[in-house]
């Protein structure tokens, strides 16, 4: 009994939050602007590099290449959104509207509320992932060969690496409780990190031998490779790193790294709020 | 005051210094996996440190009304008696200590990392085209900021929403000639476009190579652009700034 | 009578300038009280004085330095989470919620917070609002509100969860006086209707305000807890001597020389205007003393505007405590 309200009192947090992250996602413009704008980035990001195939390779760009890039680019918007919804939490509640300290007073479960506030984002990365593969359809020999046993592997990996991306949204979350205002600056460059280290747009095996390690620790690393293997009906890709690893064991690795990094982000994070409390800035704002 | 705030938190070091530079590095990485020749990995690095110019200007200077508007600063700067582009500016120079270290940094990435090296054709052009565009960019800076005047967190998504865009059409990451030149015209009216085009001509043995239009005539398209776009921001400041106060804009916080 | 809050020695410390030198800043030096339940108790002290401190620890937003605090019989270090549910807290003079939604969603969403199921939360929303006038606004973006609005708004999320205990930080700051009398009216009302005992902590820089409210007051300053008891009772303990309230145009006095009176017990001073018209409150131990003081003043060359003997009130009480006015931090006294 005691176990079913505290879930059912955690849906709520969930729930609240993902509702109040929505509309301050979305309530700022007309819905039909905001859709706009939803597409024009992630179309954007795709054509760069896309651009900088046909600028590199001309007509040479093998589909391999090209598929290898797009499933990369595509997770990838996941990656970028969840993380920066999440991270920029602090400095709105903090800093733009003043309410953390009446948030965190309240018998809230913090890591739960972020949790929720993340899903506004998840959405809008939805929403562009699927415009991301309509434009890639249209204008990029894309092969999809999926086969229908792959998908629950495929669904079930999916999940996993969303997950992981809650939990590292996490973590930086609690980076920016302890953290002054920087601006955009933070969470459109932390994300970076992640752009370069888990082989996003190219193989992590065209990274030096030192970052590929620390690459092979991280979930979303294991994620894209399975994804590009389930997608494209193949026992290995572009991406020599990964060749000689089963896809099972990827995915097993993927179900630990995200495990490893849910015990992580929950002590972490209250260490983090800990300190905050300790040091007295829960609720300080950055005047400058 | 910038300067004074951005010293006193140090963790500035990592999110203004080295996480920008990880995008970079990536692009870098592109054309690597794809063995292209060492000067692409140059055209990037030179995208690399016109982009933190380009977001200091945008989110130093253009979207710094929204955060002093929030803060309750606005209406105090519009209380004074100065001129707006001077307070503009002021902010600009302020995080330009940061923006300069960026660009040396991502240079010294460039070298030392990837071993990109400048063949440059003449470094008084080269000056010229960087300090015009340096100005036409100010400019157009100046004229993004008048509108946080009146509009607030729809400005800034905005802002935030066009960055990708920017980013391909400026050709930050590959010359615009890529794209064409009907394309490369529209993108000709952000001026970094075309800041990027020459230095990349001037700075790299291949870049002639790649130039979308000759330097001179680059050139010449930046000096129109600067005149056009500071008149611009002063023609839509007074306005802005009086819409703002007839509509009590000014001052309406917590959007 | 249960007790609603009780601190042990409590102290806090913050590193200050000096921190590289190991410098600290006491914000609250042994702080001792013990509240009980079902009051209305007041934290007066001039700007620094630590009251905020004192609320940020009791509301579980900072950690002690050293000490004990107990909230419903809670320990604030490590059962925060069983004080969370029963306490709220309302701070005047900020923003207080998010402007692109309305009243009613505000208000709405932290009720969910606290687990409170839309229904009863909405019903009670209602009631607030229209007990604070704000039934109209309802539907207004709050960034459209007034300064006023949004802190009526404010302290309607603090009584909307129905706590137990209820942290009032400068609560009728940016409140006109018609609307700081009605919530000062429905926050004595609310703790002695309540079926279950309600506790109030606040804080106040208006003296008539913490007259009127408190059941009990303690005068805290520099950290550290001076006096605690009801308003009655202070202001009778510190009652020796007579009140007088003296205005003058004397910009450049010798305050050294009025101290120095014999038969003045506290003297405390605030400047009243531009003109340099200055107020000041005197408290003597006999009226023998108010001659010696109109003597020294005409001496000086200038002029005596008003003279008013006062009742011994609260402010003065404080005077005598803290050795400067509430109001204003220049006065000085003995």
């Amino acid at each position: 009994m005691a176990v079913t309200d505290t879930l059912k009192r955690s849906a709520k947090v969930v729930r609240s939050a993902a509702w109040l992250g929505w509309q301050l996602e979305s309530n700022w413009a007309d819905p039909a602007i905001f859709a706009i704008i939803t597409i024009i980035r992630p179309l954007a990001s795709l054509l760069i590099i896309i651009f900088m195939f046909r600028f590199a390779l001309g007509a040479s760009a093998s589909a391999d290449l090209l598929n290898f890039f797009f499933i990369g680019n595509t997770v990838y918007l996941f990656v970028y959104n969840v993380l920066f919804g999440i991270s920029q939490v602090i400095f709105e509640d903090r800093e733009h509207y003043e309410v953390i300290k009446y948030i965190y007073i309240s018998p809230v479960n913090w890591y739960l509320y972020f949790i929720g506030r993340g899903f506004a984002r998840l959405i809008i990365a939805g929403v562009s992932c699927v415009v991301s593969i309509v434009a890639g359809l249209i204008f990029l020999p894309l092969k999809f060969n999926m086969t229908a046993a792959a998908v629950p592997v495929f669904a079930f990996s999916f999940l996993l690496g969303i997950v992981s991306i809650f939990f590292m949204g996490i973590i930086m979350c609690a980076l920016t409780l302890v953290m002054a205002r920087h601006g955009n600056m933070m969470s459109e460059s932390i994300s970076g990190i992640f752009f370069i280290l888990c082989g996003i747009i190219y193989p992590i095996s065209a990274l030096p031998v030192w970052l590929q390690k620390i690459s092979t620790a991280i979930p979303i690393s294991y994620w894209l490779e399975i994804s590009r293997r389930l997608i494209l009906n193949t026992d290995q890709t572009i991406d020599a790193a990964w060749h000689g690893v089963s896809t099972a064991d990827l995915v097993y690795r993927l179900g630990f790294s995200t495990a490893v990094l849910f015990a992580f982000s929950v002590v972490f994070f209250y260490y983090m709020s800990m300190l905050a409390r300790a040091k007295g800035i829960i609720d300080r704002t950055t005047s400058y | 005051m910038r300067i004074i705030g951005v010293n006193r938190e140090p963790s500035w070091l990592i999110f203004e210094l080295f996480f920008p530079l990880l995008p970079i590095c990536a692009f870098a990485f592109v054309y690597k996996s794809m063995n292209a020749p060492t000067d692409y990995l140059g055209f990037v690095i030179l995208g690399g440190a016109m982009t933190a110019i380009w977001m200091n200007v945008l989110w130093g200077m253009a979207a710094q009304f929204f955060w002093e508007r929030e803060s309750g600063n606005l209406t105090l700067y519009m209380l004074c008696p100065m001129s707006t582009m001077a307070v503009l500016i002021g902010m600009a120079f302020g995080s330009a200590f940061s923006t300069f270290f960026r660009v040396i940094i991502t240079f010294l990435i460039g070298k030392f990392l990837f071993g990109v090296t400048l063949h440059v054709a003449s470094y008084f052009w080269l000056f010229v085209t960087f300090i015009l565009t340096i100005a036409a960019v100010f400019s157009l800076g100046m004229m993004m900021a008048s509108f946080f005047l009146i509009y607030g967190r729809d400005a800034w998504n905005i802002l935030t929403v066009f960055m990708e865009p920017v980013f391909f059409m400026s050709g930050f990451y590959f010359p615009v000639k890529t794209l064409g030149y009907p394309l490369g015209a529209l993108a000709s009216l952000i001026p970094i476009t075309l800041g990027l085009d020459s230095m990349r001509q001037l700075a790299f043995a291949l870049g002639p190579e790649t130039a979308f239009l000759p330097v001179k005539t680059e050139v010449a398209i930046l000096v129109v652009l600067t005149v056009v776009y500071l008149a611009g921001a002063k023609y839509l400041l007074n306005k802005l700034e009086y819409l703002g106060r007839r509509e009590g804009r000014l001052t309406l916080r917590w959007q | 009578m249960a007790i609603a809050i009780k601190t042990n020695d409590l102290s806090r410390t913050f590193s200050d300038d000096g921190e590289k030198k190991g410098g600290l800043f006491w914000a609250l030096r042994d702080v001792n009280i013990e509240i009980p339940d079902g009051m209305i108790f007041g934290l007066l002290g001039p700007n620094g004085a630590g009251k905020t401190t004192l609320i940020k620890i009791l509301s579980t937003l900072l950690l002690p330095s050293a000490g004990e605090a107990l909230v419903a019989g809670y320990n604030v270090d490590n059962e925060y989470d069983k004080i969370r549910p029963v306490i709220n807290m309302v701070s005047g003079g900020e923003n207080c919620g998010y402007g692109i939604l309305t009243v009613a969603e505000n208000l709405w969403m932290f009720t969910q917070f606290y687990g409170i199921p839309t229904k009863p939360a909405m019903k009670r929303i209602k009631e607030l609002l229209e007990i604070m006038n704000l039934t109209e606004k309802a539907d207004t973006k709050i960034n459209k509100l007034s300064t006023g609005m949004r802190q009526k708004m404010n302290f309607i999320r603090g009584f909307v969860t129905d706590p137990k205990i209820l942290f009032l930080d400068e609560p009728t700051l940016g409140l006109d006086v018609n609307a700081a009398r009605e919530t000062r009216k429905f926050v004595m009302n609310w703790v002695k209707t309540a079926e279950e005992p309600k506790t109030v902590i606040l804080t106040t820089h208006y003296m008539q305000e913490a007259d009127e409210m408190c059941d009990r007051l303690a005068i805290i300053d520099h950290g550290k807890i001076l006096a605690e008891d009801t308003p009655r009772s202070l202001k009778k303990q510190e009652s020796g001597g007579i009140s007088y309230n003296i205005t003058v145009g004397y910009k450049d006095f010798d305050a050294e020389g009025l101290r120095k009176i014999p038969g003045v017990a506290s003297f405390a001073h605030s400047v009243l205007d531009e003109q340099g018209m200055i107020e000041m409150v005197f408290i003597l131990q006999t009226d023998a003393a108010l001659a010696k003081i109109i003597e020294k003043i005409n001496s000086d060359g200038f002029s005596i505007n008003n003279i008013q003997k006062t009742e011994f009130t609260l402010e003065d009480a404080f005077i005598k405590l803290v050795g400067r006015r509430l109001s204003n931090g220049e006065s000085d006294a003995r």
